[in-house]
Order: C-alpha cells, then structure tokens, then sequence
C-alpha cells in the first residue's frame, strides 16, 4: 500500500537533468518556486508549466509516474481550489444553498491550485532525478558559508542523509508488521476512529522499538568506522561545477525572471 | 484443509517503471496432514507465495482456494482464511508489541472474539506446544526474553489462533545453534503430535531434508520442481539452475557413488548415510 508513493523517490538516469550539479539543481527549484508566487497570469502560469514539462522530457521521466506524485495531495489541492471557488466576492457563477461560487473565485481557485500542482511537480523533478546523497551532499555545500553563523551544515546533512535513508526500510518495515498482525487478525481499516487508533498500538509499539534498535546499530557502525563529524572529511566524488551548470543556471533564472517581470 | 492455488501470478507496481513480477502462473496444491517445504534463492518469490496462502496479498492473476473456497470470491471473509492459515514471518519476535507474553499470545484469539476463558485455554496450551513454561513466563515482559524465547513466543501467537495449515518463514534464522534446534524439533512437533499441516519456508537444506516429504522449488518467480524431498534433492540439474544445492550428505553420497562406490545416491540425513556406507563396507568385507 506504500508502494505507491513516488513523492520524494528517485529514478536513476542518465539524462542532463541527472547530470546537472545538485547545487544548481536546488537553487533552480527555488527559483522556480519564488517564480510561481511571483507570476499572476494565465501566460505565466503556461510558460512555468512549459518549461516543467520540458525538464520532464528532457529528463525522460515517465509523464504518468511524475503525475502520480500529485496524488496524495490531491485533496489539499481540491480542497484549495473550493475555498477559493466559495470565499471570494464577485459576479454569481452558480450558488448551492448559501454557498455562492463567484466567477472571480474560480478562476482563482483555478491559479492556486494550478500553482500548488506546479510546485509539487517541480520539486518532484529535483528528487526524481536527484539521488539522496546528491541532494544531501548539494545542501551541505550550500549551506556550509552558513557555518559562520552557528549553522551546523554537516551534521544537518548528515541526519538528512540518514532520515532519507531509513524512509524506505520504514515504510517496509511498517507494511511488515501491519501483515505480520493481520495474521493474527488484526484489523486496521474498519471501527470508529477510536478503534483505529487503538488497533495501531500493534503497529506502533513494534515499528518504534525496531527503530531505536536500528537506530543504535547504526550509530555504533558509524562509530566502528571512527565518524567524527564533519571537521576534515573528505568525499570520493568531489563536486565540480562546470561551465555548462553555470551556463544553464543563469540561463533559467533568466529565463524565469523575464517570465516574472513581463507576464 | 488444504490449499490449492490455481495460475497464481503477483506483479508488483503494475503499471510504474517499478514494476516486477514475483509469482509467475504458479500452480500447486497442499493437501491436508503434510509437510511441504517451500526452497528457492533470496528473491525467487517464496515470501510473495506464501502471503498468498492466508490473503495477505491479492493475487493479480489466479486464484487460491483454502478448502475448496476461493479466498477473493464473494461473501468470503479474510479473517477467518488467516485463522484457518495461520503465518509466521521471518523474524516474528519483531513484531511483539505487549506488555506480557500472555497479552501477546493473547492477541490473535482476542481478534478473533473468543470469550476470556477459552483464551486463556489457548495461550496455555499453545505456549506448551512450542515449548515455553507457562506459569514462569506469562507475565514476563516479552523483550526481556532470549532470543529462541521469543521467537517462540511470536509462534505460539499465531498458533493459539489454532489454524489448521501453519506456513513458517525462515523459522530458525538468526537463531543460535541450541535455539535452532528447540525451534525445529517444536515445528517437527507441532506436525507429528498435534497434527498440524506445515508449510516450512527455508535457505537450510539440511533442515528441510530432515523435516519435509514433499519439497517445492521457485526460482525467477517460476515452479521449476514439486515432489518428494527424496526426488527433488536427487535432480542435480534443476537445484543447481535454481542457485540451491543439495543437503551435504546428499553430495556426499553423490560424490562416492561418482568414485564407484556402490552407495545409494537419494541419502538425506547423516543418519542414514552411515548405515548405508556401513552396508556397502560390510558387504565388501570390514576396513580397518
């Protein structure tokens, strides 16, 4: 049942988006963010969509798997786009009871929930085709001229890099146990929410002891290993910068805040 | 109370670039009273298969039958197929969760909706059936058990649902020598005292060899042999296509019979080879 969530997962490739430097890869995604706040009409709103959909092909990431990551949203999304449809002032598009849908609220509707899918699906695009250690190790990097000002960017990092980790063994381990007492007759889908969250103690009480277990052999590894932070460590694939990651950051930024400033 | 699949086939994440198929048209039937062991490499799709024996999972292609019923048709209710079908998993002392081991035993007849009394009926006798002594551990904190106590606790969970077929994976990994054996004389047990059909999934073909009649093969998703323990670690060529090798003695015997010595080759246990060498030696006169 977890096996469906593409949130957050990654799909090695070969493509330039694979190649790209992480580091350009996260400060494009917030460029691309601040954009999506920034652009108000339809032409820039299609423009971002555009360029995304252009990244995914390029990337040659499945359309229909990027998709599915909008799913468990969906009701957020929904949801967004019927406040918006309901709470604004404006010309009647149809009313049920004293709810009144106004044209002004669906078309606004419409941009909000259109801006969430686009962000979903952007920083989909960075995990998708960003392996964790990538990602983890991008963020290190950029936020190391932070240490200055009491940022403890390896060890953020480091726990980043472990949490990222331990999500799939979790989940695995959570769907294990759930089928593990559904032997012996557990039920986790039927009664009132009471009963539900009584019949998660099963799931629970195993789920977090195996953690702390696993959680303490890991660390006794690390110490095995002599870790000691991050003062002086080395890494065996050193990121480098080149010309073409230069080139296409600035040509991006460009690209979306001329989007930003004349749409 | 058998279980018969029909064309079993399980592809997971139909339809994602994840997709993988794990159970590939598996046929086959376990007939009541038997001892069936299920062998094949990490990843052949012995866990997928067995989780199909009590619903776990739904198949996407085929059927299962637990006597004679479809499992997936209408009007058929998993709880009582999973009671009937009682699961151990690899590791099942991970999934101990109360504050006792009676509370935990106690879960599965709970679940069940038995009256008070005939739960504590159940955990009694099952906690003696997979060895454990019931008045010194019943209110015992179950983590503070040794490893093979836990892990009989675990079974003795899904025992006290009192299913009729009992299908255990890997029951013995990860378990010292000594509790290896308790764990697998309990299971010899629970099959020739208290009648128990067994479906015993394991990597040792030294204990299959010792406990199964009947072994099956899987490999690549696929059933590539089904027969008597004695047949299926006699086809050299198919357990080695499978990544699997007979128990030792059985190449022992294997390997004397290639050198010209008279043996018979269908040897599992090192009981019954030393009687045969003996009976080959002492008909060709002593050795010194």
């Amino acid at each position: 049942m977890f096996r469906n969530i593409t949130l957050g997962q990654y799909m090695p490739g070969t493509s330039l988006v694979h190649k790209l430097d992480p580091r350009i890869k996260i400060l494009l995604t917030l460029v691309v963010i601040t954009i999506l706040f920034m652009v108000d009409t339809f032409t820039g709103y299609g423009l971002v969509f555009l360029f995304i959909l252009g990244v995914i092909l390029v990337a040659r990431l499945p359309v229909r798997f990027v998709l599915y990551g909008i799913k468990p949203l969906l009701f957020i999304i929904v949801l967004t786009f019927g406040l918006h449809l309901f709470m604004n002032e404006g010309r009647t598009l149809f009313s049920i009871g004293p709810l009144v849908a106004t044209y002004e609220g669906a078309f606004k509707g419409f941009t909000m929930a259109f801006r969430l899918v686009l962000l979903v699906l952007g920083t989909s695009i960075l995990t998708l085709t960003t392996s964790p250690i990538e990602l983890t190790d991008g963020l290190e990097s950029l936020l190391s001229p932070m240490r200055g000002v009491g940022i403890p960017a390896h060890e953020l990092a480091m726990m980043m890099t472990i949490a990222l980790r331990f999500i799939p063994t979790l989940l695995e381990e959570t769907e294990k146990i759930m089928k593990a007492q559904m032997a012996r007759g557990a039920d986790f889908e039927t009664g009132n929410a009471l009963q539900r969250a009584k019949s998660l103690i099963p799931l629970l009480v195993p789920l977090f002891v195996n953690a702390f277990r696993r959680a303490d052999e890991l660390a006794m590894a690390m110490e095995a290993r002599c870790y000691r932070g991050g003062e002086g460590r080395t890494r065996m694939k050193q990121m480098k910068l080149t010309a073409g990651d230069v080139l296409t950051g600035m040509v991006v930024t460009a690209g979306m805040v001329a989007i930003a400033i004349y749409l | 109370m058998s279980i018969r699949v029909e064309n079993l086939s399980h592809t997971y994440n139909p339809g994602t670039p994840f997709e993988r198929c794990a159970v590939d048209n598996v046929t086959l039937e376990i007939k009541d009273g038997e001892f069936v062991a299920i062998i094949g490499e990490t990843g052949s799709g012995k866990s997928t298969l067995i989780q199909h024996f009590n619903g776990l999972l739904k198949p996407t292609g085929g059927r299962v039958f637990v006597d004679e019923v479809d499992i997936w048709g209408k009007g058929v209710h998993l709880k009582t197929v999973r009671q009937k079908v009682g699961l151990v998993f690899q590791y099942p002392e991970h999934q101990l969760f109360e504050e006792t081991v009676f509370k935990d035993i106690a879960f599965g007849p709970r679940n069940i909706g038995l009256p008070d009394d005939e739960v504590d009926r159940r955990v009694e006798q099952a906690m003696k059936m997979v060895g454990l002594d019931f008045e010194a551990l019943r209110d015992r904190s179950p983590f503070e058990l040794s490893g093979g106590e836990k892990r009989r606790v675990a079974m003795a969970g899904v025992i006290a649902m009192k299913p009729s077929v009992i299908v255990l994976d890997e029951p013995a990994s990860g378990l010292d020598p000594h509790g290896r054996d308790q764990v697998l004389a309990e299971i010899q047990q629970l099959h020739q005292e208290f009648g128990f059909t067994v479906v015993l999934v394991s990597h040792s073909m030294e204990d299959v060899a010792k406990l199964a009649r009947r072994v099956m093969v899987l490999h690549k998703a696929k059933l590539i042999a089904d027969g008597s323990t004695r047949d299926v670690f006699g086809m050299e060529d198919v357990l080695s296509k499978a990544g699997l090798e007979a128990p030792q003695v059985t190449r022992l015997m294997q390997e004397l019979a290639r050198r010209n010595m008279k043996v018979r080759t269908d040897i599992l246990t090192v009981e019954e080879a030393k009687r045969e060498i003996l009976r080959v030696l002492g008909g060709e006169g002593r050795v010194s």
